[in-house]
């Protein structure tokens, strides 16, 4: 009890204290501290708010404020009619696809807040690899180089490397509010570096990096990962990996794994965000979208130390393989045309005593291919080559198809070949007889098999195609 | 509970003492007074105003200078409106002197009252890291500003800091007739009638009087945007004594009359120049601080004797790859084409190089000459140069005399250099001008043996 009237009479102390305080309303209005009201309302503006700040509470600051570069960086403001080109390339080719496939509760949720613009790139001083873009707290993205802009098709790279950038900081955004899977630093765990810029691409690329920048940290790798397999797709990035040795390729193959997860688990389809990615880079002419561009490219092996003379070079496909009994023609049908194109040459060969197993076409340059017709009698199985040139054109992605040099003088090329001609013939005659365009067949894949299956379509005819899966 | 009123009795006195404490200063009422009448956002507010106004007020627009740091001067001329949208026009090229360049600029409170252009236009040109744009140095450009803290209203200026390069940035109101001259292509007239002065006379000076003696002093202006020498201009003359060389530079605006001489003038001899005008149509004159005017005049020939600018005004001379200039002789000639043709002659100097150059270079307070052989394999962006170092003495008749302090040393073209060493040590050595196609070179011939002439790039 004395205790307590104890306590009571400190309490009652302590009230008497603020018993003679006289309070005064604080009359502050925080809006007229550190004055700064860049607003306009141009039709500049109202397309920013209508397009990002009303739909996604995005606010995209293009007026320059030091603040957000810092003060020691050499940047400057962004010049005015870059402005929308710029957030519209940013709406197709990265709020769009994330809005479609992972819906806009995600979009409206972790698109980041703040959006800056700058003119320049921004460098600490002349040394300075130079800054093309950061994220900040998981809310804000900032762009530098805005002034670089150009239309189509000169500006192609300009949109293809906002989306380089973007999509990696987007990246860091989402690693910044969910942490990055603890399995991922370990697969190139002891190959990180710092500076990063003395690791030359071709080292990074063997030990299983998108790119040099990649390899100085993995918080790096992982948004490059995420940036590099969407702006640039499937195929690129597998022959990207195929380049790099045993070990460097499996850490690609888990990296790519691992971001998929990530994505998983945040309710995202990476593969459906990836393909929808590729159709805005389609649109943009991007060559790595396009099946006659990997035809077309060929690369040499690395191998270290580099051998005398140097490897020939390995076209980006070793096989298109046809079968229109196989499981994807089930799975998406096909041409009918071609169909029974097929049905004939394998009942001609079926007639001949043997059971046709597939059709491929094997390339072997950029320039040169056979056509194999595999088939079995009994348990033996064999082959027949038919040699061919091709020429493909990228732009348009014609490929036509001509007679080539027999390619050696083992039982494929000769004995089985002659044997099988009489069957062959049609489709030997179909492929010499046509010009072809080579794309992504059939057109209606689903994002899984996404560049996984190419095909030949008869110029302007729409109707007869041929495709299969491609192998590396 | 025990433990803590254990504590709460040991820590009696102290509380007490607390309670003492509040009850003497719980009643006590706040005496602060505020120095000003206005609290800080309140004047924060009104200085913002102020320059507002101010800037939007002027209705013929503003005329305004800005050094860079690092690079040369630059004149602009700018139109402020309500909406926070500027109109520009700048004298870095003829398209930004001539077309209206349109963006937005807005005054905001930073540290003091803060100008920014915040969206591109011609001034940010020169703070563009991007040295394809302008020019400047790669990655920094000219070391200028798009921020400027205000500092001053004083009559019909407006005068701001550059809030990085602390440059000055000082605005003048514009007449209505230089509005209509600014926004009619007026201003690449004027650039383009002062530079063309300048093409036409190429060996211009004024006269001032210093002491007894009256000056002939050069006036030489670079209207060019290279990083170290463009936008600039200097003085140089021989002074009384008639030996030393005096010299004054700074930095330049052009203007619709003429230029403006930047950082407080260019203060040659204790007298500071601030502007060049236009005296009538084709009479060009400087003026100083007082409105004194001196008459841009042309000398016809070289003003200044080149053996005093050595070592001051220029450096030494330089024989550009396989160049050969308008006044060498064919003996001259074969000196320098025995340098430059060998140099990818691996047989001779077991490497061969694409690119070389030779340079003579002046050390007057050492009475030294040094020549040195430059040689590149990637076509000069880098390379190795080999030095010969000559002492010298003048004859009475001005020609020099070399004699080798340091053999050849380093690089690996010594041997391409033995022609241009053996002349400059067997003869006695004159140095004066030569001028062609516009173009004014430093010669050097032999007094022993006229028929030696060569003409090099002074630098």
């Amino acid at each position: 009890m004395k205790n307590i009237l104890k306590v009571l009479s400190f309490l009652l102390l302590i009230t008497t204290q603020f018993a003679c305080r006289k309070t005064e309303t604080l009359n502050v209005d925080y809006s007229t501290f550190n004055a700064d009201d860049p607003r306009t309302n141009t039709p500049l503006d109202q397309w920013l708010k209508s397009s990002f700040l009303d739909p996604y509470n995005i606010d995209v600051i293009y007026r320059y404020n030091r603040y957000y570069h810092g003060n020691t960086a050499n940047v400057v403001p962004s010049k005015l009619e870059n402005i929308e080109p710029t957030m519209q390339i940013v709406l197709d080719g990265f709020i769009n696809p994330y809005l479609k496939i992972a819906g806009p509760t995600f979009s409206k949720s972790y698109m980041p807040k703040e959006w800056i613009l700058f003119g320049s790139y921004s460098y600490e001083n002349s040394s300075d690899p130079g800054v093309a873009g950061t994220a900040a707290a998981g809310r804000r993205i900032t762009l530098y180089g805005v002034n670089e802009y150009q239309p189509l098709p000169a500006g192609q790279f300009y949109a293809w490397d906002r989306h380089r950038i973007m999509h990696h900081e987007f990246g860091h955004i989402l690693n910044q509010i969910i942490p990055i899977p603890v399995d991922f630093e370990p697969i190139s765990k002891g190959f990180y570096k710092q500076p990063y810029t003395d690791t030359p691409q071709d080292s990074a690329r063997r030990n299983g990096f998108v790119t040099s920048y990649a390899s100085g940290v993995y918080t790096e790798d992982y948004a490059e990962t995420i940036s590099w397999l969407l702006i640039n797709g499937q195929v690129w990035y597998d022959d990207w990996a195929n380049f790099a040795n045993t070990a460097g390729k499996a850490r690609f193959v888990q990296k790519e794994n691992n971001v998929i997860n990530y994505f998983t688990n945040l309710g995202i389809n990476f593969k459906a965000l990836q393909k929808e990615v590729q159709q805005y880079m389609i649109g943009i002419g991007r060559n790595e979208t396009k099946f006659a561009y990997w035809l077309s490219k060929a690369r040499t092996p690395l191998v270290t130390p580099a051998p005398n003379p140097a490897p020939a070079p390995l076209p980006t496909f070793k096989t298109l393989t046809i079968n229109t009994g196989a499981d994807y023609y089930i799975k998406y049908g096909g041409s009918d045309a071609f169909a029974a194109l097929y049905t004939s040459v394998k009942n001609a060969i079926t007639a001949q005593g043997y059971a046709l197993n597939f059709i491929r076409i094997n390339f072997t340059s950029p320039t040169a291919m056979y056509v194999e017709a595999n088939f079995t009698a009994g348990t033996t199985t064999y082959q027949s080559f038919y040699a061919f040139n091709m020429a493909t054109t990228v732009a348009t992605g014609q490929v036509k198809f001509t007679t080539g040099t027999v390619g050696g003088t083992t039982s494929p090329w000769v004995g089985n070949a002659a044997f099988t001609k009489p069957s062959m013939q049609p489709i030997l005659d179909y492929l010499t007889n046509n010009t072809f365009v080579a794309d992504w067949l059939p057109v209606n894949v689903t994002a899984d098999d996404y560049m996984k299956l190419g095909g030949f379509k008869v110029l302007n005819s729409s109707s007869n195609y041929f495709y299969g899966p491609l192998a590396y | 509970m025990d433990h803590w009123l254990i504590n709460f009795k040991t820590m009696k006195r102290f509380l007490y003492f607390i309670v003492l404490l509040s009850v003497m200063t719980g009643c006590k009422k706040t005496s602060y007074v505020a120095v000003f009448d206005k609290t800080p956002q309140e004047r924060a507010a009104d200085q913002i105003n102020l320059v507002s106004t101010t800037l939007t007020s002027a209705p013929n627009g503003w005329i305004a200078t800005l050094p860079t740091q690092a690079g040369g001067g630059y004149g602009f001329y700018f139109a402020f409106d309500k909406e926070q949208n500027v109109t520009m026009y700048g004298d870095m090229t003829t398209a930004s002197a001539g077309t209206a360049g349109k963006s937005n600029y807005r005054v905001k409170q930073d540290i003091g009252t803060e100008l920014v252009f915040d969206t591109y236009n011609y001034i940010s040109m020169l703070d563009d890291p991007n040295a394809a744009i302008l020019g400047g140095a790669s990655k920094v450009g000219y070391s200028s500003d798009i921020e400027f803290t205000f500092d001053r209203i004083n009559g019909d200026s407006i005068i701001f800091v550059g809030k990085k390069y602390r440059q000055p940035f000082k605005l003048v109101k514009a007449t209505a007739a230089q509005q209509a001259s600014y926004t009619s292509g007026g201003y690449n007239t004027s650039i383009d009638k002062i530079t063309a002065f300048f093409n036409t006379n190429k060996f211009p000076y004024i006269q001032m009087v210093s002491g007894s003696t009256t000056l002939k002093v050069t006036v030489s202006p670079n209207f060019s945007n290279t990083l170290a020498s463009g936008k600039r201009m200097d003085l140089t003359s021989v002074l009384a004594d008639g030996k030393t060389i005096g010299t004054g530079a700074t930095k330049i605006a052009h203007t619709l009359d003429g230029l403006s001489l930047l950082n407080g003038g260019l203060v040659f001899q204790g007298i500071t120049f601030i502007r060049m005008a236009w005296k009538d149509a084709n009479i060009l004159a400087l003026y100083d601080s007082t409105g004194k005017e001196y008459i841009i005049n042309d000398n016809g020939v070289p003003i200044l004797d080149i053996n005093l600018l050595w070592g001051s005004k220029y450096v030494g001379l330089r024989s550009e790859f396989k160049q050969v200039n308008p006044g060498t002789s064919t003996a001259g000639a074969d000196i320098i084409n025995y340098y430059h043709n060998n140099l990818n002659n691996s047989a001779l100097l077991g490497f061969g190089f694409n690119y070389g150059r030779m340079d003579l270079t002046w050390s007057r307070p050492n009475s030294r000459l040094t020549f040195g052989g430059f040689s590149s394999q990637n076509g000069g962006s880098s390379g190795w140069t080999t030095t010969i170092v000559y002492n010298y003495t003048v004859n009475p008749d001005g020609s020099y005399k070399f004699t080798q302090y340091t053999a050849a040393a380093d690089g690996y073209v010594a041997k391409l250099m033995l022609p241009m060493d053996a002349f400059l040590k067997g003869n006695d050595v004159k140095f004066d001008y030569y001028s062609a196609n516009g173009l004014t070179y430093g010669r050097i011939s032999s007094v022993q043996n006229p028929a030696i002439q060569m003409t090099f790039i002074l630098r």
